[in-house]
């Protein structure tokens, strides 16, 4: 048995809800929702756990701030040179580039951890959509196997839908 | 007011779809980025003349080298480090709006912060070309950055220069991907209306975004994370620039409060720029409904902050340097104020310490041409400013003899700042005329807010007692509170509780056209029937979210955001009366 996309259109955020909420008390696992703008009800139903974006953020940190020593502390050495009858490794200077660097690869860390797990770029079309998605309409994505694609069809349209997209 | 029954009214004045106000938003705000009129054109043409005026002034000195700048020894910093100093400067408020502000969960930063944040990439790379404009090879820029190279030598990680390298590089990497997250969905609700040539231009830019609730969570993660990472930077990036001058032993330069004092002053700078630029922007783009006299106001108080620290440290720095008991530190501040750069220096204190002072008045900070001008004058202040700091130090050397000279810009530096200007206006008009000036997403959410509280209220009000537990805490918080109900009795108290939450609400849900007009709101339903006295008003905002923390099953972060929100616009408004 295959499996379906089945996308159903909703003009209020609150039957787009209950949509969701439905088709996961009919125990479907994958099903998604798609808003014009972040949604807290949705994000309860479907999110549930923190991002791990912020890892991607502190591992990035880190790896800047350690860099931010690692690198002039390599060079000082590198070609050990006084200048201003300073000691070689000059811990204040080399702080501003450690403090530097952790804000930036941290923010670098951040945005790679967003791509990927939103994942973005994504580089094909999808299968299903809607225009309408990003300007004010709620959309409820389900994937299930082909023989449910009926009963899942008609519960997404009994939450309201004012369109029903499907494949396969 | 319409008549109030024995049930608790709900305050959705004004019932509108989220359907409705969404796609309201939408066409609002993406209809700016339709065929252009002809005043756009014209503008374009004009920036791009004054840039390219800037261009050829700096080919000529490409060619020549740096003699055709007004360098005269000792002065050898001038123009291009102020104007460096100076855009630099202008790019922190950006910043300020779009994440200090965000951390305050300020919400009126939402209308602002896009344009803001354009405002802070495009200053920031105009003002990381002039390091290089002042160099006399400036084909060797790179010779800055820290690379294995074949003269096997590094770079000197102990001078200020290099600091600064690191602190704007990082400065623009990170508000470059701050902006761009941001556009993000509003790339894709772009991608998904427009029609033209752009289509694919959205298309690539919007990485296939869905607005998939995991998509949102990842988003709004990052976008906090962004703004807890760019609120140390902004303050660590002036900070490193003053530097670059207090490092030295210059008198004028050699000083504490540098990085203090030039993050204010840049943050002062960068504020009147938001104004300078939005005041035409809203009219060019006819986003008046988004951007309104209250967010003006809400910027033109900042001003007035930061102008008195920075008018602060003009006392201070004198005081020091009197206090100092240095002679060449005396010497150099008696003649920044009476020598020949005086004209500036005074030019310099009206326009930062007491043209900001008008803006007290409600009536200049709530008149658009009254803004305009004062914002300009500060930016004239903040970049007279920088040249004092600079020139005038940098005359008043340790050898006498080097004090006749008198520093004359030429033409090429005059053509090059102007071409500054020209880059930066003509980056920003290229930008809000193909982006949404006003970010869609947040509007979006805002709209999104007003009826997360609707939804809170009436499940708090399934379960009994709600108005009791309100009227317990709200009398208990302070003994100003109970003399003001004495005589009131229930049905009173109730009537007290719908008006406010009224009043609260329907400033967040009202056409926005009325928004312009708060005052006009706020009196209808606030002063006249005074029903509690708008400095308790935070007293009562914090018990209401308490009583609603305790009634609302659901409640969690998000929802009492949503509230502080919603109740934001209508506390302020109120306050505002006063």
């Amino acid at each position: 048995m295959g499996t379906a996309h089945i996308l159903a259109i909703y003009d209020e955020p609150a039957k787009a809800a209950a949509a969701v909420a439905g088709a996961r008390n009919m125990g479907l696992t994958d099903v998604s929702a798609y808003t014009p703008a972040p949604d807290h009800t949705m994000e309860q139903l479907i999110g549930g756990h923190v991002s791990p974006v912020r890892l991607f953020t502190l591992i990035g940190g880190l790896l800047g701030c350690a860099s931010g020593f690692a690198l002039p502390i390599y060079t000082v050495y590198d070609w050990p040179l006084i200048t201003g009858g300073k000691p070689l490794i000059s811990i204040p200077p080399f702080v501003i580039i450690a403090f530097e660097l952790t804000i930036l690869f941290g923010a670098i860390g951040g945005m790679i951890g967003f791509l990927a797990l939103a994942g973005l770029p994504r580089l094909t079309r999808p299968a299903l959509g809607h225009p309408r998605l990003t300007n004010d309409l709620f959309g409820v994505e389900v994937t299930c196997d082909t023989g449910r694609a009926t009963s899942v069809r008609a519960l997404l349209e009994g939450a309201g839908a004012i369109e029903v997209r499907a494949d396969g | 007011m319409t008549a109030h029954d024995s049930g608790l009214r709900l305050p959705g004045t004004i019932p509108l779809a989220a359907s409705t106000s969404y796609r309201q938003i939408n066409e609002d705000i993406l209809r700016t980025l339709d065929t252009p009129a002809p005043a756009y054109f014209a503008s374009l043409g004009l920036l791009l003349a004054v840039l390219g005026f800037g261009v050829y002034a700096f080919t000529q000195q490409w060619q020549t080298g740096l003699g055709v700048a007004g360098y005269e020894h000792p002065i050898a910093w001038s123009i291009y480090i102020t104007n460096f100093v100076f855009w630099v400067g202008i790019a922190h408020s950006g910043t300020l709006i779009s994440a200090v502000l965000y951390l305050f969960r300020a919400k009126w930063r939402t209308s602002v912060a896009r344009a803001a944040e354009a405002m802070t990439v495009f200053a920031v790379m105009t003002a990381g070309l002039f390091p290089i404009i002042h160099i006399g090879r400036p084909w060797f820029f790179y010779w800055l950055i820290p690379y294995p190279n074949e003269r096997q030598l590094w770079v000197n990680f102990r001078s200020p220069l290099i600091w600064d390298l690191f602190a704007i590089v990082t400065y623009l990497t990170v508000s470059v991907m701050f902006l761009y997250l941001g556009l993000i969905p509003d790339n894709a609700a772009a991608r998904d209306r427009c029609t033209d040539w752009r289509k694919p231009v959205y298309r690539v830019l919007a990485l296939g975004w869905r607005g998939s609730t995991r998509q949102w969570m990842h988003y709004a993660a990052l976008y906090g994370l962004f703004a807890a990472l760019a609120t140390p930077l902004v303050v660590s990036v002036h900070s490193v620039v003053s530097w670059d001058f207090a490092v030295s032993i210059l008198p004028g330069w050699h000083s504490t409060i540098f990085a203090p004092y030039f993050v204010a002053g840049a943050i002062f700078s960068g504020l009147a720029m938001v104004i300078t630029l939005l005041i035409p922007l809203r009219k060019l783009l006819r986003l008046e409904k988004y951007i309104t006299i209250r967010h003006f106001e809400n910027l033109a108080k900042l001003i007035i902050v930061t102008s008195l620290i920075v008018g602060y440290a003009y006392v201070t720095e004198f005081f020091i340097a009197w206090y100092s008991g240095s002679t060449f530190e005396q010497g150099t501040f008696f003649d920044r104020a009476f020598g020949q750069y005086w004209p500036f220096t005074w030019l310099m204190i009206v326009c930062n310490v007491f043209v900001p002072l008008l803006l007290f008045w409600k009536k200049v900070r709530t008149n658009l041409a009254w803004l305009f001008g004062i914002s300009i004058l500060v930016n004239i202040g903040m970049w007279l400013e920088r040249f004092v700091i600079i020139v005038a130090s940098l005359s008043h050397d340790f050898d006498p003899a080097n004090w006749t000279g008198i520093y004359q810009p030429t033409w090429v530096e005059g053509a090059i700042t102007a071409g500054s200007f020209g880059l930066f206006f003509l980056l920003f008009l290229l930008f809000v005329k193909n982006f949404p000036a006003v970010s869609v997403t947040d509007m979006k959410e805002g709209s999104a807010h007003a009826e997360m509280v609707d939804d809170s209220l009436a499940r708090c009000l399934t379960g009994h007692g709600f108005l009791d537990r309100f009227y317990e805490l709200f009398l208990g918080s302070s003994d100003e509170v109970a003399p003001t109900f004495t005589d009131t009795d229930v049905a009173g108290q109730k009537k007290m509780l719908e008006d406010s939450l009224s009043l609260m609400t329907s400033v967040s849900k009202a056409p926005r056209e009325e928004l312009d007009d708060l005052d006009r709101v706020a009196h209808r339903h606030g002063r006249d029937d005074l029903v509690i006295r708008p400095e308790l008003y935070d007293l009562w905002r914090e018990s209401l979210l308490q009583t609603v923390r305790e009634f609302d099953a659901h409640f969690d972060w998000d929802i009492e955001r949503a509230w502080r929100n919603v109740l934001a616009d209508g506390v302020e408004c109120t306050q505002s009366q006063r």
